[in-house]
């Protein structure tokens, strides 16, 4: 009923301690969780409902399980617009009678929030694993990477890139935030364009040329290369243009390879076995090919 | 030469080695370190996937190609005719750097044709892992290939400044070495590991004591252990040998893996080596009886018992090993999912040790039933013939086991490309 509703805005909706400070007042005022009604700061829809941080604490905050503020602060990050409303249900019933909730995980809205909470974390690991930093042009050990996650995670994320990558100066660009360290702070600001970052990097011909060269095309397997590396973040990845090269040639690399087969070696083993193990003067044969 | 062209020729001289695992060197970083790159923590990172599938976690090259040996089954033996390259140290050390610095990589992992003599290339392996650590206190992860010939105070020095060493036992039976690996010798390989497990063992006794007495810390020696590769289908020896051979690694020399490859056609082939390349499956199939062997309790006799007749054990290409378990034991299922314990649990196909943990939580709290398995992820047309809970009994399922099989076995596929 609209007259019982209670409303909640998180804003940034990421973010741990607002949406904590709403949930905690909410609970101690023991609203229910049909009688809440979150929001996103951009929602105007609630018009109206009072907030739930301004009613009058009834009861103390109940004990919470250690391991539910590390979920929250991952569940959170998710775009689904359900998250806040899933997490106070969580918070509710573990205040509720059921302390242990979170072990129970076949439980609908235990498995809901780590189903969340797995996405994110394979966000937070392939964003690791895909930013990809251009030195920026004229300037002395300093790196910019555009990035385009899934989800709001720049905050989660980028105290690893600061312990990695301490002893340079780095900033991480996303279409929603974006994130600088100068060496010995870490500063949040506003969202950027992909044309913010530099365009090339020099060394990404050599990057380019390993990664052509260190994979075996007898064992070709592109399922596998796409279920991991999946095709929304190859614009990212320097190495990715060489791609369709490789996958085409990759079956005559082979067929070149099994017809050599049968040609004798064009040079037979020169030096012999006992040779061979002497420390001089087989490299100087072998030096120029 | 070109680094660019050094570059292909030293990468896919190096791309025959399957290890790319960045995992296991504990928790470092650069931060208020004063200068420096790099950090490591439990699991590693693909930064990139290639087109045979595999994850790109180090820069994986050799130091030279040039080799003074003749393993047929090495497209760097000395009797091949591929392009030889060396980079020069410092090359390899702008380079790890000039990747890290961008995320393409996790850190090193470097490896030799063996040049003049073991001592002298484990020399050159050592000062590029030196220089990155003390010249540009690099933290990221350093691999280096051990060359089992090398003086110990050069394997001292490699363990000082890699997170893992790597000596690669490269068959499964000393025969098969023999035969295709005329130079190296099977005693010389196993000292050298000895020698390894020895020094790593030493060095975490160490620094245990000195936690304990609170007196300086001793350096680390290869904190990630060692681990060493199996050519799989180059030589005659079965699957059971393979796993046998895995076994009394495990246990001999802890190592911390052993890695299958699949023998691939190389160009310029040696006569001697067999003219078809083993199925992919073989060695995905080896890799998950090793799963079995170190995390789910399975003996090699559970997994590839010794035929009556003497003749080859090989694993069933078609079902996993465990299911292929699961079939010749029909007795032991089905497994009551509410009440087993672990390890019966641990048996069953299709249940992971994710599923196997998640199972054990969740029935404190609820007497499982159907709806609780969707929630599990797992492949429940595998997983429901062998289990019970609340609402479901699989009756008859597992009174013909083949039947069972075929219908559980993947349809046959087209053989590959060019078998």
């Amino acid at each position: 009923m609209a007259a019982d509703l209670h409303s909640a805005t998180v804003d940034p909706p990421w973010d741990l301690d607002a949406w904590r400070q709403s949930a905690r007042a909410a609970l101690r005022a023991c609203i229910a969780p049909a009688q809440m009604a979150w929001s996103d700061a951009s929602d105007a829809s609630l018009f109206g409902a009072p907030p739930a941080l301004a009613q009058a604490p009834l009861r103390a905050s109940p004990p919470v399980a250690r391991a539910f503020l590390p979920l929250a602060a991952r569940v959170l990050a998710h775009r689904d617009p359900q998250r806040h409303a899933l997490l106070y249900r969580l918070l509710w019933r573990m205040a509720e009678g059921e302390p242990r909730l979170l072990a129970h995980g076949l439980d609908a809205d235990v498995f809901r929030a780590r189903a969340l909470e797995k996405t994110v974390r394979r966000d937070l690991h392939k964003m690791k694993a895909f930013v990809r930093f251009r030195e920026v042009l004229g300037a002395h050990e300093e790196f910019v990477a555009w990035f385009e996650p899934d989800h709001h995670i720049l905050d989660l994320v980028a105290p690893f890139f600061v312990r990695r990558f301490a002893g340079m100066r780095w900033a991480i660009l996303t279409p929603y935030r974006s994130a600088r360290w100068d060496g010995s702070t870490l500063a949040f600001g506003a969202g950027a364009r992909p044309g913010d970052a530099p365009q090339a990097d020099a060394r990404e011909d050599l990057w380019r040329t390993y990664y052509a060269n260190i994979f075996n095309p007898a064992r070709l397997n592109p399922r596998m290369m796409r279920q991991e590396m999946p095709q929304k973040y190859w614009k990212h990845l320097p190495e990715t243009h060489t791609l369709p090269t490789l996958l085409r040639e990759a079956g005559s690399r082979v067929r070149d390879m099994a017809q050599r087969d049968a040609e004798p070696s064009r040079k037979p083993v020169l030096v012999s076995r006992t040779r061979a193990r002497c420390e001089n003067g087989v490299r100087s044969t072998y030096r120029k090919t | 030469m070109e680094l660019l062209d050094k570059l292909a020729v030293l990468a896919d001289a190096a791309k025959y080695d399957a290890s790319c695992a960045s995992s296991g060197a504990g928790k470092r970083d650069s931060l208020g370190k004063g200068g420096g790159v790099g950090s490591t923590g439990g699991m590693g990172i693909c930064h990139s996937y290639t087109p045979d599938g595999r994850c790109v976690s180090l820069l994986k090259i050799l130091l030279t190609n040039f080799c003074i040996y003749d393993c047929v089954y090495c497209v760097n033996r000395v009797s091949s005719n591929v392009r030889r390259a060396r980079f020069a140290t410092d090359e390899v050390v702008r380079l790890t750097l000039d990747f890290y610095k961008r995320n393409y990589i996790e850190g090193l992992f470097l490896s030799s044709g063996i040049i003049r003599s073991g001592d002298y290339t484990m020399e050159q392996m050592v000062e590029v892992a030196r220089s990155l650590r003390e010249d540009h206190h690099f933290r990221g992860y350093i691999h280096l290939k051990t060359i089992p010939e090398a003086s110990p105070e050069l394997l001292a020095a490699a363990g000082r400044h890699a997170d893992r060493l790597s000596i690669n036992v490269e068959l499964p039976t000393d025969d098969g070495l023999r035969a295709l690996a005329p130079d190296k010798s099977a005693d010389g390989i196993r000292g050298a590991m000895g020698e390894l497990k020895w020094r790593i063992d030493a060095a975490r006794e160490d620094r245990k004591a000195a936690r304990r007495t609170r007196s300086a810390t001793p350096p680390t020696f290869a904190p990630a252990g060692q681990s060493t590769q199996m050519i799989v289908g180059a030589d005659g020896a079965d699957d059971r040998a393979v796993l046998d051979r895995s076994v009394a690694l495990y246990d001999g020399y802890r190592m911390r893996r052993v890695y299958y490859s699949a023998f691939s056609p190389i160009p310029d082939a040696s006569a001697a080596l067999p003219l078809k390349a083993p199925p992919l499956a073989r060695e995905h199939r080896l890799y998950q009886a090793d799963w079995l062997l170190r995390f789910y309790g399975f003996g090699v006799e559970d997994i590839a018992p010794r035929a009556v007749d003497g003749s080859a054990t090989m694993l069933d290409l078609e079902v996993d090993p465990k299911l292929a378990w699961a079939l010749r034991h029909p007795e032991f299922f089905p497994v009551d999912l509410n009440r087993a314990p672990r390890e019966a649990l641990l048996r069953v196909p299709g249940l992971g040790t994710r599923n196997v943990q998640r199972v054990l939580a969740s029935r404190r709290h609820a007497r499982l039933r159907l709806d609780h398995l969707t929630r599990l992820r797992a492949p429940l047309v595998k997983m429901l013939p062998f289990v019970q809970v609340l609402d479901h009994h699989p009756r008859g399922a597992l009174d013909s086991p083949d039947a069972l099989r075929a219908r559980l076995a993947p349809p046959a596929r087209q053989a590959d490309l060019f078998g």
